[in-house]
């Protein structure tokens, strides 16, 4: 005992001591003790109150082992009213039995009504929380509520979130024809000058339920309600104010320059009858501001480059039909962003292009004079706009066959 | 001589380094400070030119303390009363340091990812670490630097060459000044009172260098490379965040909570939660170390270790009492403490020049 000094006492209370701080802190979350949060609808219930409707995993569902039930629905599907988002998150606490993680959160989903009532109620608490992130998904469900939009099921994936994301990042690649707007580009385009948001449409589809379903398995019933996403949401500021269709979306992409995939149906330059498609590979755009005698203008350059993938009647290609497909696809493009233009111009007045920020980066001091006025200025504004399309590759065959 | 450890230049360097990032990790006073955020970058880099032309000043005076820090010159040279005077500004501007970092530190972690906890828990437990390492020492703080600094700049230049999907360089755009060159003035102000307030502690460490004429060097240096990285992140953070840059409160957290590469690559916020602690704990031992290296040569004691857990104590309620919300740190960062610290510094300069008129006299006569 002799050997036993001051200082050995003191390490062995600190080593003591240790235990209770090595063994957790007030903010403590055993993984058992949470729910993971997949997707957030937002709406507001008849008495104007913020309502939220989540998703959230059953992750005893989704293990893998042998002896799951298939046929439970993997995910719990609540809601909870509040004055405030935050309160709403905080009334789910009252029923559910573990606290909710926002951190894995894919989707945020508005309803029409509520999109079009002004999104900065809901959007500030998305941004502001420690777990909730800037990557999740802005979704505006048309014609429906977003606890309506929260019931869809996919047949090819047992968590409708996954299918969601698989949808959405199909579509980006694929087909262009949506746009890829999450919460943190959606703030960027909230806060920036000149620019007005748009944000991911999605559509309800009701699956009309046959009396006879050959394809599911034998026990499980048919999905009821499916989601298509194509097209997009345009806004102003933070409202939404009206729709884009496929067409119309991948215009905005052209001009953006985020056009990544997609076909185009143009004539067949030989027959005018029979058509060919063209699969849009890449494209690059450059938006050029001009403003003379305090006029403004605006030049838009789009590079788009695509491989022939399917041609009707087969024909031989030679360098005029070549030439002709090209000056089409170009012509099928400039289409396609003219549709844009037109109902961002005279229908929903909404600077989605970014035009006015294209000014504001070139023109910083026309453009303090010319905000002010922007609303009057954009309707009238000339766009020019050129087309250059490159075709590249014809595919495994490289000449006809017949004719 | 208080302290019997020798450190190289190039541990200097990393001393500095590290106490120059911990600021900009944290919450991060900066932000609040920008008005127009696409030339925000442009307030780094004339902080970062005023405050090399400062340093070099500064440290060529250093050169005459010989082996006595910044306290004992200025008492030796101006006498015991007016040097004693002035090395108590000093050490309470050292004790202000450690306690804002250790209240900074608390304060990034209850916004961030635990903000049930009670601050003082974080504040206790990051003091009692660095208390720990002062007590042994500048060598020690020195050595654990040279291996943190590298782990820092790692995770540093992992968070900001992941998020290259995100970057839209057209945001960089218009160079202009909407409210003419005055708005340049509080965030410069910001980053310069940083760096000249911070690294008077150079005066501190000066005579415990192996080789004395390297210490500009490295002190040029440290400036320089902290300088060039801050352009780059804050370039890097403009193209990325855009106008809601100027919103963050915890830049560096928000970029690496952006990071999502193939559904494989992301929540790797945990890289940038651990450089805030090794971070923050360091500098926290530096700047106690620096207090109660001071506070010993002023009262001419035998060894300073006693002072380390009182100052670390005093450090921590000072943390508490001095700031009773985020928005009192906030303010005091971007206001007050720039006044402060730059007349502080720039004082502390002339005061030097005359300290060295008069010791050139001495030895004259």
């Amino acid at each position: 005992m002799k050997n036993i000094n001051f200082r050995q006492l003191l390490y062995l209370f600190l080593l003591l001591f240790s235990i209770l701080i090595l063994a957790g802190c007030w903010n403590r979350r055993e993984i058992e003790s949470i729910g993971f949060i997949n997707s957030v609808g937002v709406d507001r219930n008849i008495n104007n109150k913020i309502k939220l409707t989540v998703r959230i995993a059953k992750p005893f569902t989704l293990s893998g082992q042998q002896n799951t039930n298939v046929d439970e629905r993997s995910f719990w599907l609540t809601e909870m009213t509040g004055d405030t988002v935050f309160e709403a998150v905080r009334n789910f606490l009252n029923h559910s039995p573990r606290r909710l993680f926002w951190a894995h959160n894919r989707f945020i989903i508005f309803g029409e009504e509520f999109a079009r009532q002004g999104l900065n109620d809901a959007i500030d608490w998305f941004d502001r929380d420690n777990e909730s992130r800037r990557t999740a998904q802005i979704a505006i469900v048309k014609g429906a509520t977003a606890a309506e939009s929260l019931q869809v099921e996919y047949e090819l994936e047992r968590d409708p979130s996954q299918g969601e994301a698989g949808v959405v990042e199909a579509a980006i690649n694929g087909q262009s024809n949506i746009v890829d707007v999450k919460l943190h580009d959606f703030l960027l385009m909230l806060n920036s000058e000149g620019i007005e948001p748009v944000a991911t449409r999605t559509d309800l589809v009701p699956t009309p339920q046959g009396p006879l379903d050959i394809r599911g398995n034998l026990k499980r019933e048919k999905i009821g309600l499916t989601g298509k996403y194509i097209g997009a949401a345009a806004f102003k500021e933070d409202k939404l104010v009206g729709w884009l269709d496929g067409k119309q979306t991948r215009g905005l992409n052209w001009v953006k320059g985020k056009a990544k995939g997609g076909i185009l149906v143009i004539n067949n330059p030989k027959t005018g009858k029979r058509l060919v498609s063209i699969e849009l590979i890449r494209s690059q755009s450059k938006i050029i501001p001009k403003v003379i005698n305090g006029r403004p203008s605006i030049e838009v350059k789009v590079q788009a480059e695509g491989n022939i993938g399917d041609i009707q009647g087969q024909f031989d290609i030679n360098l005029k039909t070549w030439e002709d497909m090209e000056k089409m696809m170009a012509e099928g493009i400039k289409d396609e962003i003219k549709a844009c233009l037109r109902v961002a111009q005279k229908e929903f007045n909404s600077d989605i292009f970014g035009f006015g920020a294209a000014i504001y980066r070139n023109y910083p001091r026309e453009w303090e004079r010319l905000k002010n006025n922007w609303d009057e200025e954009f309707p009238n504004l000339s766009v020019k706009i050129s087309v250059e399309a490159k075709l590249r590759r014809t595919g495994l065959i490289l000449r006809t066959l017949q004719e | 001589m208080l302290e019997h450890g020798k450190i190289s230049a190039r541990q200097l360097f990393f001393i500095l380094v590290l106490i120059r990032f911990v600021p900009v990790m944290l919450l991060c006073t900066y932000s609040y400070t920008l008005k127009t955020v696409q030339i925000a970058w442009l307030n780094d880099v004339l902080g970062v030119a005023l405050s090399l032309l400062y340093l070099y000043l500064f440290v060529r005076l250093c050169k005459g303390f010989k082996d006595k820090t910044i306290i004992e010159y200025l008492e030796s040279n101006l006498g015991p009363v007016f040097g004693k005077i002035i090395g108590i500004i000093l050490v309470i501007h050292f004790f202000i340091i450690a306690a804002s970092d250790a209240r900074d530190m608390g304060e990034t972690f209850t916004t961030t990812i635990m903000p049930e906890t009670p601050i003082i828990v974080f504040i206790l437990i990051i003091v009692f670490l660095g208390a720990n390492a002062a007590r042994n020492g500048l060598e020690v703080i020195a050595r654990i630097s040279e291996f943190t600094v590298p782990i820092i700049l790692l995770f540093l230049f992992i968070t900001i060459s992941l998020n290259y999907k995100f970057i839209d360089v057209k945001n960089l755009k218009p160079f202009y000044f909407p409210q003419g060159f005055s708005e340049l003035v509080q965030p410069t102000g910001s980053i310069l009172s940083l760096y000249i307030g911070e690294f008077i502690i150079v005066g501190m460490i000066f005579p415990y260098l192996n080789k004395m004429q390297k210490c500009s060097k490295s002190v040029i240096l440290a400036t320089l490379f902290t300088g060039v990285l801050f352009v780059i992140l804050c370039i890097d953070m403009i193209v990325i965040f855009g106008p809601t840059f100027k919103t963050l409160s915890i830049p560096i957290l928000s970029l690496a909570k952006l990071i999502f590469i193939a559904n494989f690559i992301e929540r790797i916020e945990g890289i940038v939660i651990l450089s805030w602690v090794l971070g923050s704990a360091i500098k926290i031992a530096l700047f106690l170390w620096a207090t109660a290296v001071g506070t010993g040569q002023i009262l001419k004691l035998k060894s300073y270790q006693p002072l380390i857990y009182p100052l670390g104590a005093l450090a921590t309620v000072n943390s508490i009492l001095n700031y009773e919300r985020a928005a009192d740190f906030i303010n005091f960062f971007t206001g007050p403490w720039i006044v402060y610290s730059s007349t502080l510094s720039i004082s502390l300069l002339i005061i030097l020049y005359i300290a060295q008129a008069l010791d050139k006299q001495k030895v004259k006569s």
